[in-house]
């Protein structure tokens, strides 16, 4: 009855196909179009099987079977499963007509056929639901079933014989009547497992199971859907997915389902005395009314009253939540915000920024369905003119490297894999990321809470090594707020923390044996760099001689040479000479990891401010 | 006189209990206690939560090392003097009041107090530096008094135990000083240079605590991992500070320094794992060689009463060769 788009399919005649699927062995008899049959194969045997083999699922239930074509999936499964009850939908009268003969020549008394698709437009049915746990469907639902109405879909033609309802699906204007059923009957039969073949009806039928205790959905997505509705409403219990979309996956798994784990985005905001900015904040994360993306917002012991301003101004939004600790730093602030949040995904930002509405749903989107450990948007800078108020956001320098549209898509989204190492060196930028919290805690990485500076450039470098790649969005900005007197820039001693906080991260590349150390050291050598020209004139000689020092050690370490123009262009005056005359000290010895275990009083500013100390006369 | 009583915990659960109650049950009352949760898990955090009392403070933060909790309890610490208790230890209850009189009788800006120590055997001994504490005792009674530099020698001879010493807040501002992030082993530092910068100690004997040597326990200092590694970075940053200081001066005050810095380096030394020997031994000839050689000549008054002088002396030879 639908048009087949293979040649060659039109003239075959049926064929037996053997199937193995779900420790079943089957003989299907099909319609012989190749194309399709190695289609239903693949998702057979690469989705449904897969899906199946890796969930714990009951030993009785209900399964629906949508688009079940001659029976691939309904009949090994109806086989192996012999306590479960299959209903199998299928439109085209030709298919279904070979899914009851295949259903009957295998004697399988568990699977009713329905001839029908579902369709969105259709009238709700309002019939009583099944209680789950129940085999026996209620009579209405049962009446309800058989109730089919013409309805009009479009073919597709590259996945015919396949049909999308007509309403917002991109057909090939060809028209043709199937009979259907509406969606919330799905709703009413609420399947204890759910497989999907609905082109372009996915996203009514995700609608429609919101709040229904599905436990297992499969199936491929032909069309996006926006992933918080495959996420159950709570009351709906836990549910797991599997659910291909092209390249990716929209998944759910047992871990996923533990009480102590919301499959969602804590956006960790760290505030200290930023009542001007705050609301501006907290509002662009909520502006596009994602409820999946929810802010805790940690007042670190502030002053200026900005914790009564958040209390009071999202007083009863459920979306936002106000901690309050004793001033301990923004590294404090973030690993606070951690520990109080059990969301799947986190990000960190900073409380005088904001971001473009819908920035985060387009991280948590992308991943979501690609599973990346990091995700990160575009940023750029917020400069206000303190005179006018005039508001300018100018692209950062990013906009020049990464010109070109992502290569990558998850709807509407389009991005593209950037190496983990491409953000080893730079200007740490966490704040316009989503991690995935599960990597974070198996890779152990966190704020480092002495350090007063730099305590983002650990992590920005923990991540770039453990991440393998990211996901950069294109499309959405962070807004970075620039300040005429930023902290650091003052030059003190908080520069003198790069020293302890690279030394941990070598220590590590000791302890792990990482392959590669050059993008830390290059990371290093320009953090250095940007350190000294930046730095106070009456701690420049430290720093110098610091670094001189540490250099010398790092090579001893290592075996590893830095190179005359790569230690020039720090632009510490006389480095090359500093590390070389070490270095020669230290010739007969040989290359040792111990080394790595030396300290010196110029490389934390708690050492300098003791040695300032004792200087000053103890 | 307020004290501040800073405590720092990682997962020491119920064994806290009589910890903190031995702080807040001190007679003398006026004081504030610092709890410092380095990340631990909720075991501890619900005995934290046993207590009501408003007197204690309890800051968390995530997993960051001793020196850094021990650092941001004295960020935190208001009390006029400052003393701390490991969360397996316990205080003594007279030991505030005891050392409140002493500050009271002579205004002195550093008390040091005696220990227990519970081994692992039935009877309770003296903390490992009686032996120092006696001689010190004796040496005063024989000139009939002692100045300064002595009690500076004899003070940094005393085992560098972090609950042997209540500090006036004003000496831990002077000398800036703090705990070495990054590195156990930590009190070294912190005993040398607070009492490089304190101008007037009191050592007195007043069993003040009681360290526990305890079997099922998990004690930093008794891992033979990598940890032991940090002696050397600890002991090369309290060297070159001290060494900057002008009680460098004083060679009997350097010399005590010199002997409890090689004590802990050989016993790290000896405890490492095997396959980390030669790494230890490569990292602390280097740190050797570039501190000020009057390190290793230690006078003959050097506060001694172990008698390690030689054999500490030889170890460090064996380093340098």
């Amino acid at each position: 009855m639908i048009p087949k788009s293979d040649f060659e399919a039109k003239t075959e005649i049926p064929s037996t196909v053997e199937v193995a699927a779900f420790g079943a062995r089957v003989q299907l008899t099909t319609a012989g179009d190749r194309v399709e049959s190695s289609r239903r194969l693949s998702e057979l045997k690469e989705c449904h099987e897969r899906f199946l083999a890796s969930r714990v699922i009951p030993k009785s239930g209900l399964c629906v079977d949508l688009g079940a074509g001659e029976g691939w999936f309904t009949v090994p499964f109806a086989m192996a499963f012999r306590d479960w009850n299959v209903i199998a939908f299928e439109t085209d009268s030709d298919a279904f007509a070979l899914l009851q003969a295949n259903v009957k020549q295998h004697g399988l008394e568990n699977v009713v056929c329905i001839n029908a698709a579902l369709h969105p437009s259709l009238k709700p049915v309002h019939v009583q639901a099944r209680t789950s746990g129940e085999t026996e469907l209620p009579k209405s639902l049962m009446k309800a079933l058989g109730q089919t109405t013409p309805a009009m879909f479009t073919s597709l033609s590259a996945l015919a014989p396949r049909v999308a309802p007509v309403t917002d699906a991109p057909g090939n204007g060809e028209t043709l009547s199937c009979s259907a059923l509406p969606v919330n009957i799905l709703a009413k039969l609420a399947p204890d497992l759910l497989k999907l073949d609905a082109p372009y009806c996915e996203e009514a039928i995700a609608q429609a199971l919101r709040e229904v205790p599905v436990g297992f959905l499969t199936g491929r997505l032909y069309s996006y859907v926006p992933s918080k509705l495959f996420h159950p409403h709570e009351e709906a219990g836990p549910r797991e997915f599997y659910l291909p979309h092209h390249d990716y996956a929209l998944r759910r798994d047992y871990e996923d389902n533990f009480p102590t784990r919301r499959p969602q985005l804590d956006v960790v905001v760290a505030m200290y005395n930023t009542r001007e900015y705050i609301a501006e904040c907290v509002d662009s994360i909520l502006a596009d009314g994602n409820p999946d993306i929810r802010v805790i917002v940690v007042d670190d012991g502030s002053t200026d009253g900005c914790g009564d301003l958040v209390e009071k101004r999202y007083a009863g939004n459920e979306r936002v939540r106000l901690v309050r600790k004793a001033n301990g730093g923004c590294a404090s602030a973030r690993n606070y915000g951690r520990r109080c949040s059990n969301a799947s995904h986190i990000a960190f930002i900073d409380a005088d920024d904001r971001v473009d509405e819908g920035m985060f749903t387009a991280l948590l989107e992308t991943a979501r369905y690609t599973g990346a450990f990091v995700t990160e948007a575009e940023f750029s800078f917020l400069n206000v003119d303190e005179e006018t108020g005039e508001e300018t956001l100018t692209p950062s320098y990013e906009a020049d490297i990464y010109g070109l549209p992502g290569d990558c898509c998850v709807g509407e989204y389009d991005f593209f894999w950037l190496p983990g190492r491409d953000i080893a060196v730079g200007q740490p930028t966490i704040w316009r990321r989503v991690h995935r919290r599960d990597f974070l805690d198996r890779k152990n990485i966190w704020f480092p809470e002495h350090v007063r500076a730099f305590d983002d450039q650990i992590f920005q470098l923990m991540v770039s090594h453990y991440c393998g790649s990211l996901a950069h969005v294109k499309g959405y900005a962070y807004h970075y707020r620039q300040h005429p007197a930023q902290d650091i820039k003052q030059g003190d001693e908080r520069h003198f923390y790069s020293f302890n906080m690279f030394r941990s991260l070598l220590l590590r590349a000791l302890d792990e044996h990482w392959a590669d150390i050059t993008p830390l050291l290059r990371s290093l050598l320009n953090t250095m760099g940007w350190s000294y020209g930046g730095l106070r004139n009456d701690l420049k000689i430290a720093y110098q001689e610091g670094a001189a020092k540490f250099l010398a050690i790092v090579s001893k370490t290592f075996g590893h040479t830095f190179l005359p123009h790569e230690l020039n262009a720090t632009g510490i005056d006389g480095l090359e000479f500093l590390v070389n005359r070490h270095l020669e000290k230290m010739k007969d010895e040989p290359v040792n990891y111990g080394f790595m275990r030396l300290e010196s009083w110029r490389w934390q500013p708690e050492f300098i401010r003791m040695m300032q100390a004792v200087r000053m006369g103890g | 006189m307020k004290f501040s009583c800073i405590m720092t915990t990682f997962n020491d659960g119920p064994i806290m209990r009589q910890s903190v109650m031995s702080i807040l049950n001190q007679t003398h009352e006026e004081l504030e206690l610092i709890v410092v949760d380095d990340g631990s898990g909720a075991e501890t955090k619900a005995v934290l939560s046993e207590f009501n009392d408003s007197r204690l403070r309890i800051f968390p933060q995530a997993n960051d090392g001793l020196s850094s909790a021990r650092n941001r309890g004295l960020h935190h610490a208001k009390g006029d003097y400052i003393c701390f208790l490991d969360a397996d230890d316990v205080r003594s209850p007279w030991a505030l009041a005891e050392v409140a009189r002493t500050i009271e009788e002579t205004d002195a800006e550093m008390v040091l107090v005696r220990g227990v120590y519970s081994g692992e055997r039935t009877t309770l001994e003296a903390f490992f530096d009686e032996p120092q504490a006696l001689a010190f005792d004796a040496e005063r009674e024989g000139a009939g008094s002692a100045d300064l530099a002595v009690r500076k020698a004899w003070a940094t001879s005393l085992e560098p135990q972090s609950a042997n010493k209540f500090i006036a807040r004003s000496v831990i501002e002077r000398g800036k000083l703090r705990f070495p992030n990054d590195h156990f082993f930590e009190d070294i530092l912190f005993h040398t240079m607070a009492i490089a910068h304190a101008r007037s100690i009191e050592l007195i004997d007043s069993r003040s605590y009681t360290y526990f040597q305890r079997q099922l326990h998990r004690q930093t200092t008794g891992s033979n991992g990598t940890i032991r590694f940090d002696i050397i970075g600890t002991a090369r940053v309290t060297l070159q500070l001290f060494q900057e200081h002008p009680d460098f001066g004083n060679a009997r005050q350097r010399g005590a320094l010199m002997l409890s810095v090689l004590r802990l380096l050989r016993w790290c030394e000896e405890n490492i794992a095997v396959y980390h020997r030669f790494a230890f031994r490569m990292a602390l000839r280097e740190t050797f060689r570039g501190i000020n050689p009057l390190y290793f000549i230690l006078p003959e008054n050097t506060p001694d009463p172990r008698d390690e002088r030689e054999d500490l002396s030889r170890y460090a030879r064996e380093i340098m060769v």
